[in-house]
């Protein structure tokens, strides 16, 4: 029997020396999840995989699933590449993933309890006060404000990488207003419309509840309504992830609001509606605390809604995620966050974290100067792969200009080691190739309960080599598929 | 509904309405130059194509005809020309993309992918006849598909009502230019100067081949006047127009909940029966009929938005 083209390609896609490659063992075998995969996508002709990837493109441009690039001159609207071959994770390892991910945002919601309460942490020494108080998403508003059940972080969208041995650590925790659920759900979508029939049977759990599941977290917020109105609040039109706003509105069956449809009269938001004021009770903010009131916050804000925070601190409305909770995405408290697990719930972290440099200490500092070429030096409240040196990646003029700027501000830059992204095939102008990924699942919190839809976004650095997969810098997507074994 | 939703959807629907009577009244009159040769009589008519067009600050009269007729097509630093009316309408549109279904928005993109594509000006330039159908086709295509793919709610009586709001307010500005230094007549010989005058009026609102089903071809100004005015099925006559306004505005007090005892309900009311009661030989000033009816127009506009959209905070508590 003759061997298929694509089997061929298969046969040459190269593995990658350092990193763990999802699908294939270092001496080219199909990890057991990939078997029948394998099997059933060489059944098909590399003209077929062709066709099913544009079939695919023209769907999202179709759709209109596009997010917006800031500072680029050539159109706005972008879609976001999407990579046909799934990446899959195995029951087993979605177990770890999950009861991981859960203890964390479970020792996080007391750590933010306790920051803007008694400060018992402080006062035990697990860490200093100042680290908090210098962060950049550090709220003074927040001191004594009690948020309904203590669910500071509702919605939760960490960062997983996994390292050559196999194992999967938490790059960062993105507590703020985490984005990409929508290419989650999309992407599903997609795979099932172009490839049912490597779907079908897989044992691959559904994802599509998730709407559903985030509607009822918002309503467990709330403590005395039968049927409260719950909004989601986008910036509008010009932002980034304003597709994902309208989807997410639109599969819980919520309004999507702005600021200048709310109004706040006696510590009580309402939205402006032609059959009159229509009282508001949980706002799914989409918006970065900065921008949320002008009273309180940025006096520039034109997004937000006056008067909202002293609503909030009066309890008339609820806020997911609550105001100041980016404190404990900070990338220098990260570095604390296996303490904190520890001395809030007494056990070990399930995930780990990754080895991280401070360079508010001195020695430390010294360290990572000496050795920036090898390291990944990051400003500590930037996201979306802003701000950060890869150091082997990076020229002798890059690495001087952040040696300066960590030597002007330390508490502003963390560094970490240069983690070597586990890598998964993908299909790339007809050839397979091996390419950095990580993965973001969702996690959403509410009054006692903890929901993550089993899945998450897949995210592919497309350039060759790159270990930024961003969407803002050229990353794409997979869909993820995690197993009922 | 949120206010916001509903204000940009009643704009949407007014952009739209005004590119589609402005590129019929200059199809109309371009087509109308061809049967003229008379150079004073030229002049009469683009200067009363530009009173048609703009209605409150005095036209430029230093432009020559084509550059008029540019300037209320392609230019888009005049706010009533069709380029920038269409502009308006899909930018009011984009704010709501998720309110309005697919079909519509993938429409109305098109129109304005066609009014500011490169090539617009050549395609202007050499078929001027085929460029204003294409923009009128667009809006037409525009209005069936919101009626087939849009639930018929609240958001689509306010495109409602942006529609005809527009529509009348136009058709009462080109009846006004057009008739205000004549008497009306309903039993004169025509002119062959003044039948082609009166089909250029009949035709700037796609009148004429209704009117003649009703009246025969006999193209009294009297009788044109009351088609336009009072006719109840003719859909774009005044009287169908604020029938088509105060039915959705009826629709819309019943689900807002809203007691129809206000002074937009009394206005509105009051000028659908008038124009049902009153008869063409009871108008003895066209003119002064014309003004008092655009104001009412214009306060059932304000109104409105006092209403639903603009209401003061305390009022609604």
């Amino acid at each position: 029997m003759t061997r298929s083209l694509l089997a061929t390609l298969v046969d040459q896609y190269s593995i990658h020396e350092t990193a763990y490659d999802e699908t294939f063992t270092m001496d080219h075998q199909s990890r057991d999840a990939y078997k029948i995969l394998l099997n059933r996508l060489l059944e098909l002709s590399p003209e077929d995989l062709i066709f099913r990837q544009q079939a695919s493109d023209t769907t999202f441009l179709n759709d209109g699933i596009t997010f917006t690039v800031y500072d680029d001159k050539k159109g706005t609207e972008r879609t976001f590449p999407f990579d046909i071959l799934p990446r899959i994770i195995t029951g087993k390892e979605w177990n770890t993933i999950e009861t991981g991910l859960i203890q964390r945002i479970r020792a996080i919601n007391f750590f933010l309890q306790d920051i803007y309460h008694e400060g018992r942490i402080f006062d035990d020494g697990i860490i200093p006060y100042e680290i908090v108080a210098s962060a950049k998403h550090y709220r003074r508003e927040m001191k004594g404000v009690n948020v309904p059940h203590k669910v500071y972080v509702s919605i939760c969208g960490s960062d997983l990488v996994r390292l050559p041995d196999g194992s999967f650590a938490v790059l960062e925790d993105n507590l703020r207003v985490p984005s990409g659920v929508s290419y989650m759900l999309a992407n599903r979508q997609i795979t099932k419309n172009v490839f049912p029939k490597l779907f079908n049977n897989y044992g691959v759990r559904p994802v599509d509840q998730y709407g559903q599941a985030l509607l009822s977290i918002m309503q467990s917020l709330v403590p005395h309504h039968e049927d409260p109105n719950i909004v989601l609040l986008s910036p509008g039109v010009y932002n980034s992830a304003y597709y994902e706003h309208t989807y997410l509105a639109r599969q819980m069956g919520i309004q999507l609001v702005e600021g200048r449809d709310l109004l706040v009269h006696n510590n009580i938001v309402y939205m402006r509606t032609t059959s009159g004021l229509q009282r508001v009770d949980v706002i799914y903010r989409r918006i970065d605390d900065d921008f949320l009131d002008a009273l309180t916050f940025r006096p520039d804000s034109q997004l937000g809604v006056n008067g909202l925070f002293n609503a909030y601190r009066a309890g008339n409305v609820v806020l997911a995620n609550a105001v100041g909770t980016g404190v404990a995405d900070d990338k220098a408290i990260y570095a604390y966050i296996p303490s904190i697990i520890k001395y809030y719930l007494d056990e070990d972290p399930i995930l780990q974290n990754i080895e991280t440099y401070l360079l508010s200490d001195e020695k430390q500092r010294d360290y990572v100067i000496k050795n920036i070429d090898k390291l990944v030096v990051k400003a500590v409240g930037e996201a979306g792969g802003y701000g950060m040196l890869i150091g082997p990646h990076s020229t002798k003029k890059e690495q001087e200009e952040f040696i300066d700027a960590i030597n002007a501000n330390p508490r502003n830059y963390i560094a970490q080691p240069t983690l070597s992204l586990s890598t998964a095939p993908c299909f790339l102008d007809g050839n397979i190739e091996a390419r950095h990924i990580d993965l973001r699942p969702f996690v959403l919190c509410g009054k006692d309960k903890y929901t993550i839809v089993p899945g998450g976004l897949t995210r592919v650095a497309l350039r060759k080599g790159s270990l930024v997969v961003n969407s803002s810098q050229g990353g794409g997507s997979k869909d993820t598929w995690v197993l009922y074994e | 509904m949120l206010s916001r939703v509903a204000d940009s959807l009643y704009w949407m629907s007014r952009y739209l309405e005004r590119s589609e009577n402005t590129a019929r009244l200059i199809d109309v009159h371009i087509n109308s130059m061809l049967d003229m040769n008379v150079e004073f009589v030229k002049d009469q008519r683009l200067h009363r194509l530009q009173e048609s067009l703009i209605s409150q600050s005095e036209p430029d009269s230093k432009l020559t005809g084509d550059e008029i007729l540019y300037d209320f097509t392609l230019n888009e630093n005049q706010p009533i020309s069709i380029v920038s009316t269409v502009i308006g309408a899909r930018e009011n549109a984009r704010q709501i993309r998720e309110q309005i279904s697919s079909e519509m928005w993938t429409q109305i993109n098109k129109l304005y992918l066609l009014v500011t594509s490169t090539n617009t000006t050549r395609l202007w330039q050499s078929a001027p006849h085929n460029f204003y159908l294409q923009v009128k086709e667009g809006s037409h295509l525009f209005q069936g598909i919101t009626d087939a793919t849009m639930n018929h709610n609240q958001g689509w009586h306010f495109i409602q009502l942006g529609r005809y709001i527009e529509r009348s307010l136009s058709l009462l500005q080109l009846l006004d230019i057009h008739f205000q230094d004549t008497e009306l007549e309903s039993q004169k010989d025509i002119a062959t100067n003044t039948y082609f005058e009166m089909v250029t009026i009949l035709k700037s609102v796609s009148a004429f081949e209704a009117y003649c089903k009703v009246y025969n071809p006999n193209l009294q100004s009297m009788w044109i006047v009351e088609f336009l005015l009072f006719n109840k099925e003719f859909p774009r006559s005044l009287r169908f127009c604020i029938e088509m306004i105060q039915h959705s505005l009826q629709t819309l007090a019943d689900t807002t909940n809203r007691s129809k005892n206000t002074n937009l309900y009394r206005m509105s009311g009051r000028l659908q029966s008038n124009l049902s009661y009153d008869d063409i030989r009871d108008v003895h000033d066209l003119h002064a009929y014309i003004q008092d009816i655009k104001i009412q127009i214009y306060q059932i506009h304000v109104m409105l938005y006092d209403t639903f959209i603009t209401y003061p905070i305390e009022s609604a508590l």
